[in-house]
């Protein structure tokens, strides 16, 4: 009974607030959040999450989400705050518990060196082409001056690449982003900013408590001069930092940070190192790989069964069936993902990600496999389950013995293709924080700007995984149709 | 063993509820075989159906030995009754051995496969057990799906058409098939409209016309 009680008083303790769990998305990048070398989390939210938690006398752990998931994250209670480069905004004030401001400056316009037509104003972006990133405060801006807004969901890079390829005139964002990612040779910042912006640490509304300790350590690490040091070493004081931190003389001192990313750019991939860019890909690889036979293991059995129900189930099972199969059929997997991961909490089921991703996955290639093995049931002549019952086998004997060995063949190539098809939708998962192999290139493309090299390998991997599949497959086929090989 | 006896045997089918077999009488001897005659749609293959019990019947009776089968029962005769199909229907993915000795097996028989391969030895099949159904001619196919019927032990043998998919050196082979399984003095209908079978066999003659049995004159009636 004290051994219990023991126990259960250490799970309580392990439970309870001995960790920050702070949300943010490491494809974002530079200065915020990236990976350098892979496994390792650098920027300059990485430091202050490391700050804060020490000041409230915790373990900072950091929970991978999309950035356009993370208060989904914060809402759901996988998370306990979000630092991820969030402005305060009246909306968010009200849904929810924000810090004192971190850090504060402009937004600013990038656009092409040699582009005469190219807009200065803000009254000049009406109409044009605009670059940014989605749920951000530019985004807002630029859509209520009447600009043609192009969003990128990809990380930071993306924007202003297009707008060196001239697809956009011109990228508004974030003056720490224009900094980090807007320095390519055929673009140019202007010099004057716009609007303020200030980025707040967000807690959920009922959580103020936890508010007000962020705002006291946030208080201490001004006063003391970390926060203010910290942000000139990434090169992002600004003076509305100054103001909005109450910090009169501006830190001293050389932007390390920011000048050894820019002498890391152009280097490629390699420069983090051939064994850690590997062995990241190979936990990605391993993720997706573990991820794609769980979720296949569930599709087939499920399929299977839905199958044989379907074709030879007594009276509401094929309805049922057909009813499941139109359902996750005919609705986007990513759509079923979310409202597995974020919707069924409001039912009281709460799973993991990975479990949820598994599910997902699962659930909707049952549909897919269903469908195969169908053709495969029905490719059988009907005389052959008559052949059987006259033997004295039951229903069942026949479709096990005699009917689904048949089928099997037929339903076969279709499953191994949908195999790797669910290999390569395996990366939608992502989007309930599991970081597999899409999301591991996302990441080191966001730290290494090497996006085709990066890319190129992400793909040989993908082709790894399948093709030992898809000989799998045409051996087992070839064993399954052996019967028919055979000439007189 | 026992005659197998049918008597007023009614079988519709369709929305128009049509009768098929309309009050079917019949009645075959154990070591005897009954030939039914008739045009392609008269019924014959519903009648064997019905006694194989793989369709059900809306009036009369089967009996077989002490099997009494009436409507809405039909299903008591599978596994009873041996039925070589018009189109064989050997299972393609098991060997011929299995094909013989799948049912046994399943019913727990511990000698299933030595009284199959007795069966395909009987039919001159034993070299033939390890083969594939598709590598046989169409001949050893029919043999090899007699070979599977009567190794499930059957109180009666029914033949749908056994000579239509065979040239005409074959289709006597048949004839000396049937007569073979006189010796296990089980009663068997062969149903065909092959004129030549149905002379070759010493039977009863009987042609399904309007779904009933009419004996033919010739014969041993």
């Amino acid at each position: 009974m004290s051994v219990v009680s023991a126990l259960l008083a250490s799970v309580a303790l392990a439970v309870a607030p001995a960790e920050l769990r702070w949300g943010a998305d490491a494809e974002g990048g530079a200065p915020y959040l990236f990976e350098q070398p892979p496994g390792h989390l650098r920027g300059f939210e990485a430091e202050l999450a490391e700050l804060l938690a020490t000041r409230l006398g915790r373990a900072a752990r950091h929970v991978q989400g999309p950035f356009a998931q993370l208060l989904p994250l914060l809402e759901r209670g996988d998370v306990d705050v979000v630092i991820n480069g969030l402005e305060a905004t009246e909306d968010r004030g009200r849904a929810y518990a924000l810090s004192r401001p971190y850090w504060a400056g402009p937004e600013r316009l990038t656009v092409r060196r040699n582009d005469p037509g190219a807009p200065t104003t803000l009254d000049q972006l009406r109409g044009r082409r605009v670059g940014t990133l989605p749920g951000t405060l530019a985004e807002q801006m630029l859509r209520s001056l009447g600009a043609d807004v192009r969003t990128y969901d990809g990380g930071q890079e993306d924007p202003y690449r297009d707008l060196a390829l001239g697809r956009t005139d011109a990228v508004l964002l974030d003056a720490p982003v224009a900094l980090y990612y807007g320095d390519r040779p055929e673009l140019t910042t202007l010099p004057t900013g716009f609007g303020e912006l200030r980025y707040v640490v967000v807690a959920r509304a009922r959580d103020a408590q936890l508010r007000d300790a962020v705002d006291a350590a946030l208080e201490t690490l001004i006063r003391d001069g970390t926060l203010p040091a910290l942000l000139q070493r990434w090169g992002l004081w600004t003076e509305e930092t100054g103001r909005a931190l109450g910090v009169e003389t501006p830190p001293a001192g050389p932007a390390v940070e920011l000048e050894a990313w820019r002498a890391r750019t152009g280097e490629g991939v390699w420069s983090v190192g051939v064994g850690s860019v590997l062995s990241a890909l190979g936990r990605g690889a391993a993720v997706t790989l573990f991820l794609s036979l769980a979720a296949m293991a569930l599709a087939v059995m499920l399929g299977a069964a839905l199958a044989l129900g379907r074709v030879y189930g007594p009276a509401p099972f094929p309805a049922l069936a057909l009813g499941y199969v139109e359902l996750f059929r005919g609705t986007p997997l990513l759509l079923q993902l979310i409202v597995v991961y974020y919707g069924l909490p409001e039912l009281g089921i709460r799973l993991s990600p990975l479990v949820a991703g598994w599910l997902a996955l699962g659930l909707n290639y049952a549909a897919a496999e269903a469908e195969n093995d169908r053709a495969g049931l029905l490719a059988v002549p009907r005389a052959q389950m008559d052949a059987a019952r006259v033997l004295g086998l039951g229903r069942w004997q026949a479709v096990r013995h005699v009917v689904a060995p048949q089928a099997l063949r037929v339903a076969l190539p279709p499953v191994t293709n949908d195999f790797i098809a669910l290999l390569k939708d395996s990366s939608l998962v992502s989007v309930v924080t599991v970081t597999e192999l899409t999301k591991t290139y996302g990441t080191l493309a966001a730290a290494t700007r090497a996006h085709l090299g990066l890319g190129l390998l992400v793909g040989a991997v993908y082709l790894l995984l399948g093709l030992p599949f898809a000989r799998l497959s045409r051996w087992v086929e070839r064993r399954l149709g052996e019967h028919l090989e055979v000439t007189r | 063993m026992s005659a197998l006896v049918v008597e007023g045997l009614v079988r519709r089918v369709g929305a128009a509820r049509r009768p098929v077999l309309d009050g079917l009488s019949l009645r075959v001897e154990a070591g005897s075989v009954a030939v039914v005659l008739g045009p392609s749609g008269s019924g014959k293959s519903t009648l064997l159906r019905c006694l194989a019990g793989l369709e059900a019947f809306e009036a009369g009776r089967v009996a077989l030995g002490p099997l009494e089968v009436a409507p809405a029962g039909h299903a008591a005769l599978l596994g009873r009754v041996g039925l070589v199909f018009q189109s064989v229907e050997l299972f393609p993915h098991l060997r011929v051995l299995e094909n013989c000795t799948l049912a046994p097996r399943l019913r727990g028989e511990p000698e299933a496969e030595r009284e199959a391969r007795t069966w395909l030895e009987r039919l001159g099949l034993a070299d033939r057990a390890d083969a594939w159904p598709q590598s046989l001619s169409g001949g050893e196919r029919q043999r090899v799906a007699i070979a599977r019927a009567l190794s499930c032990r059957p109180a009666a043998l029914l033949w749908d058409e056994p000579t239509s998919a065979l040239d005409p050196e074959r289709k006597r082979e048949v004839a000396g098939h049937v007569e073979a399984v006189r010796a296990w003095a089980i009663p068997q209908v062969v149903v065909s409209h092959d004129a030549e079978l149905s002379a070759a066999l010493e039977a009863a003659r009987y042609r399904l016309d309007g779904g009933r049995l009419t004996p033919l004159t010739t014969g041993t009636g």
